[in-house]
């Protein structure tokens, strides 16, 4: 039997007396691409604040790579999980090629500075994510498509085998958010990572279903999850309607090469008349 | 950033070294390159020199000394304020953020009137500086964390309460004698240094400075704010202590044997940024050589320009404001804005 890349045991958070959760247990394999799917104030940032280890669960633990988190140091940790955040505006003016090189930062001692093997790594990422060419660009001046694209690079230059993102695409346009996506699920075929994202969009998980990735994911609703498993299981008009209290429809066709996409369709607020 | 360093760093130590070597040339007594040079070469190798004994004397004992603690004072303020542009987020802090200043300055009023102008000044100065910065370290950890937020709103409560302490002391000290010397002490001067003093107070000072180096690149991935940081494998409450107690060394050092000489810490590091970019890596030595080089000039200006010292803090706005808005305008703010 593998370890699984993280383990969530009987975790539960809370700000001061408000409890966002209480007992969540949660698997992802190696090599998954995990979606945290629920509506706002579900309790999702919270559950990616943990398993980074930024927020202090009050019961339960968490499992990176079979180790406990509280035993692990900042840097070890840094090590095995990479945190891209959303894309935000900074108040001095790096470069792209600095930005990056900070995902060295784990394996850089705090009195000394990157390597030129560090350099060079941090090159590595930005061809990785095909961003070369904003190398030397302020990274506070670009869109915000392209300083997603870097943060992810600042991942990549981590090398930990797990990405944790909390919603990366909200703010981008159609265009920018296929771009990450697919950055992303490069990173999962061919780098063999497991990424764990949140989002907001049923159809984001359905894209990277349709593009034959190995898709898993939770559904999370008032802290607790409606249903974990496979992505195309997941995401249908049933669970959809009970997530977010909306009327659905999923729809399905067929691409260019034959393949069976799948879509789901909003119909309304409310719970009644679900299709599926 | 690797032909950065050898065409960049030569060059930015020069700078403040030949400001040190020009004042040496200048103020009431003209020296010549010449006896200059060759006091300096007494100095170092002992031999003698054959320049006039009382300008010798001058040169190693008055302008030497004062020289050198200009440059360490320069240094410390615009590195510590750079550090602290980064550990706060915000490119509009400036060294005395967490009440160093205020500190220093109460602690200099209240050894004025209770000792006169002896080294208890000093010693006050730097005491009152670290005791204000380590109430603001105390009060921002209130709720255990050093949040940013908190961290700002323990500076200004604490340069608030030493504002009304030195205000209070201000109003019951001898206006004839105590409250012109306060009053002075505060505008910021180097004046009053004696070589006793000065090598005193560059341990502090040196030490912070070596700190702040070390952790330079640090700094950058601080300035991504606390939970990136942290994410990033930066153990965050350590490293930020680490660099507020060696900042505090710096500038402590610094406002003890200057008084209160602003612009520095915030106009230097703006300065280095719009020249080279904001990798912390380059900003924090050459904001420590722009400061050195910068104090040294502007304290040269202060004991020339008229028959009495100018103290620092006026020709510091004065330069410096015109300055930055000039350069503002030349590089358009390097792309800030």
């Amino acid at each position: 039997m593998t370890i699984p890349a993280i383990e969530v045991k009987a975790l539960g958070a809370a700000y001061g007396k408000s409890r966002v959760f209480d007992t969540l247990d949660l698997e992802v394999q190696q090599g998954q691409m995990f979606t945290l799917l629920g509506p706002n104030g579900c309790g999702k940032t919270t559950l990616l604040n943990c398993i980074l280890g930024l927020h202090k669960p009050q019961s339960g633990r968490v499992f990176v790579d079979g180790l406990a988190i509280e035993n692990l140091s900042p840097s070890e940790m840094a090590k095995k999980i990479a945190y891209v955040p959303q894309s935000h505006k900074k108040a001095f003016l790096f470069t792209v090629r600095e930005m990056v090189l900070m995902g060295r930062a784990p394996y850089t001692p705090s009195y000394s500075s990157p390597k030129a093997a560090d350099v060079e790594i941090a090159e590595e990422a930005l061809e990785a994510i095909g961003i070369q060419h904003l190398g030397d660009r302020p990274y506070a001046q670009l869109s915000g498509g392209e300083g997603q694209l870097v943060l992810l690079a600042r991942a990549l230059a981590q090398q930990s085998p797990v990405v944790v993102l909390d919603e990366p695409t909200s703010h981008l346009d159609s265009y920018n958010e296929l771009l990450v996506l697919d950055r992303l699920g490069e990173l999962v075929e061919k780098k063999n990572l497991t990424v764990i994202m949140t989002t907001h969009y049923p159809n984001q998980v359905l894209y990277l279903v349709n593009k034959g990735l190995p898709v898993f994911g939770a559904l999370m609703r008032e802290g607790k999850f409606l249903a974990l498993g496979a992505g195309e299981e997941l995401i249908c008009a049933e669970n959809i309607s009970a997530l977010y209290k909306v009327r659905s429809k999923l729809l399905e066709s067929v691409d260019e090469k034959g393949r069976t996409i799948k879509q789901i369709c909003f119909l309304g607020l409310g719970e009644g008349e679900n299709e599926s | 950033m690797k032909k950065h360093f050898k065409t960049l760093y030569a060059p930015l130590f020069l700078i403040p070294l030949f400001c040190a070597l020009g004042t040496l040339l200048l103020g009431r007594i003209q020296v010549s390159p010449g006896d200059m040079l060759s006091v300096l070469q007494g100095l170092v190798f002992g031999t003698d020199t054959g320049v006039d004994p009382q300008t010798a004397l001058i040169i190693r004992e008055i302008r030497l000394p004062r020289a050198f603690i200009g440059l360490l004072v320069g240094a410390s303020l615009a590195a510590s304020g750079a550090a602290f542009q980064g550990l706060f987020c915000n490119p509009l802090v400036n060294s005395g953020i967490l009440g160093v200043s205020s500190g220093a300055g109460f602690g200099a009023a209240l050894a004025i009137i209770l000792f006169g102008r002896g080294n208890e000044v000093f010693a006050f100065a730097f005491l009152f500086g670290c005791l204000a910065v380590s109430m603001s370290y105390l009060v921002g950890k209130v709720y255990r964390t050093t949040s940013t937020v908190m961290l700002v709103l323990g500076g200004v409560v604490v340069s608030s309460i030493f504002s009304a302490l030195l205000s209070f002391l201000k109003y019951v000290a001898d206006p004839y004698d105590q409250l012109p010397a306060i009053t002075f002490w505060l505008m910021g001067s180097l004046a009053s240094i004696s070589s006793g003093v000065v090598f005193a107070a560059a341990i502090p000072m040196l030490i912070g400075l070596g700190g702040l180096w070390l952790f330079r690149w640090r700094l950058n991935v601080l300035s991504m704010g606390d939970q990136e940081a942290q994410a990033l494998g930066v153990n965050v409450p350590l490293t930020k202590g680490l660099i507020i107690a060696c900042a505090t060394l710096a500038t402590a050092g610094a406002v003890c044997i200057s008084g209160i000489i602003g612009w520095v810490g915030l106009i230097i590091p703006h300065i280095c940024r719009m020249l080279f970019g904001s990798d912390n890596k380059i900003i924090v030595p050459a904001s420590s050589c722009f400061g050195g080089a910068f104090l040294v000039i502007v304290d040269t200006i202060a004991r020339t320009l008229t028959g009495s010292e100018i103290p620092l803090g006026i020709i510091t706005a004065i330069l410096g404001g015109p300055f930055f808005i000039y350069l503002l305008k030349k590089t358009k703010g390097g792309g800030i804005g």
